[in-house]
């Protein structure tokens, strides 16, 4: 009859809640008891989370290592990390893999996939040279390609794909 | 500074400018202050002002990016959460990821060419419409500077997230599955971004094309762009 989430007591038959501190007020435990147990709580809270972030990273660490060896082996001309994202994508598909068994992590690593770019991107400080002189040429190269491609992507999906859910514009 | 110091030091300063870039891209929502271009500046900046020189940045790198991997093979989770999608709209994502990533390689392998840049060049911006971390193993593949790459392929993103909404309005692309699959096709995740803004069917497709262009380039870009850059010489 004891209901932990709520720290109330129902008695009797009409089921009155009874606030736990009432009933505890005789035997109140010293302060130090509840601290140390929360702390151990506590303590056991984040090892727990700790060897669940190490878990989940590290199978989605065995996955891209398995494929890097795959590809290094094989001497596949093709980017082990795609190797990695399709085996993980077929392990979950056929329920081999749990997505539960990935998140939190595999959440947050996505969520910061930005920050990995950003020590690649510095090493441009030693090649940068060769960039600035024929940035504007990149930039062009940049903008009729990507229109180019958004042209053609979305105007053959518009002539013979299935009509979307509203039309936007 | 002792080489460990200094590897501390680089640490610590990327991870500072990723967290601020981030906090400043949240409250304004300005594409032009995509974190990992502020970032950027703002650490070769730092790292000028200290006097630190691009192989002492090296070792920071390396252990910086010892989950790069990791974290890529982690956007199949993405990719199956959309998985119905997948499967009701394969024909459409199919036709518009091979054809409009083939239009995008072909046309800015050949503008570099034509622009006479530098074959090394040519080589690192044409795997740009992938999502980065994809498109620098490319660029390994192919022999081209990974940090290039890396910088065209984010101005890509930004360039498609600024421009791109309004170009597919210009050319009657109203469907929002054809304008989802052709922003993710082009501009991959920070496209993805503006895509999700505009609406959920967009974000989603978005997210879906991103993720199979990045499969596809794969397979196909190690083959092609030699193919492009070589052809008629």
């Amino acid at each position: 009859m004891t209901s932990i989430d709520t720290g109330t007591v129902t008695v009797g038959r009409t089921g009155t809640a009874i606030p736990r501190p009432v009933l505890q007020r005789g035997w109140a435990r010293p302060v130090f008891i509840e601290s140390s147990r929360a702390a151990m709580r506590g303590g056991v809270h984040a090892a727990t989370t700790l060897v669940t972030w190490a878990g989940q990273v590290g199978l989605l660490g065995a996955i891209f290592a398995i494929s890097n060896v795959a590809v290094t082996r094989l001497h596949l001309r093709v980017p082990a990390n795609i190797i990695g994202m399709l085996l993980l994508f077929a392990l979950l598909c056929t329920g081999i893999v749990k997505e539960r068994w990935l998140s939190p992590a595999a959440g947050v690593l996505t969520k910061h996939l930005a920050f990995f770019f950003i020590p690649v991107a510095v090493g441009l400080m030693d090649c940068g040279g060769l960039l600035w002189p024929v940035a504007h040429w990149l930039l062009l190269a940049i903008v009729v390609s990507s229109v180019a491609g958004m042209a053609v992507s979305g105007g053959l999906i518009q002539l013979f794909g299935p009509r979307g859910r509203g039309e936007i514009r | 500074m002792h080489d460990g110091a200094v590897t501390a030091f680089v640490i610590a300063v990327t991870v500072v400018a990723y967290v601020v870039s981030r906090e400043i891209f949240l409250r304004t929502r300005l594409t032009l202050l995509n974190p990992v271009f502020v970032s950027t500046i703002a650490i070769i900046l730092v790292l000028f002002a200290f006097g630190i020189r691009g192989d002492q940045y090296q070792p920071g790198r390396e252990l910086m990016t010892l989950l790069l991997g990791p974290a890529t093979v982690a956007l199949a989770v993405p990719l199956y959460r959309h998985r119905r999608l997948l499967v009701t709209y394969w024909a459409s994502i199919a036709l518009g990821i091979v054809c409009g990533s083939v239009a995008t390689i072909a046309t800015v392998v050949l503008f570099a060419r034509w622009a006479s840049l530098d074959r090394m060049l040519v080589l690192a911006v044409a795997p740009k419409s992938v999502s980065t971390p994809v498109a620098i193993d490319i660029a390994r593949i192919l022999g081209t500077n990974m940090s290039i790459t890396a910088v065209l392929v984010v101005s890509t993103g930004m360039v498609g997230a600024i421009v791109g909404p309004r170009v597919l309005s210009a050319v009657r692309i109203s469907d929002p599955i054809a304008r989802g699959v052709a922003i993710g096709t082009t501009s991959h995740a920070t496209g993805t971004a503006a895509m999700l803004q505009e609406g959920e069917t967009q974000g989603a497709m978005s997210a879906v094309a991103m993720a199979l262009t990045a499969i596809f380039t794969a397979f196909v870009g190690p083959f092609l762009i030699p193919w492009l850059v070589g052809l008629g010489q």
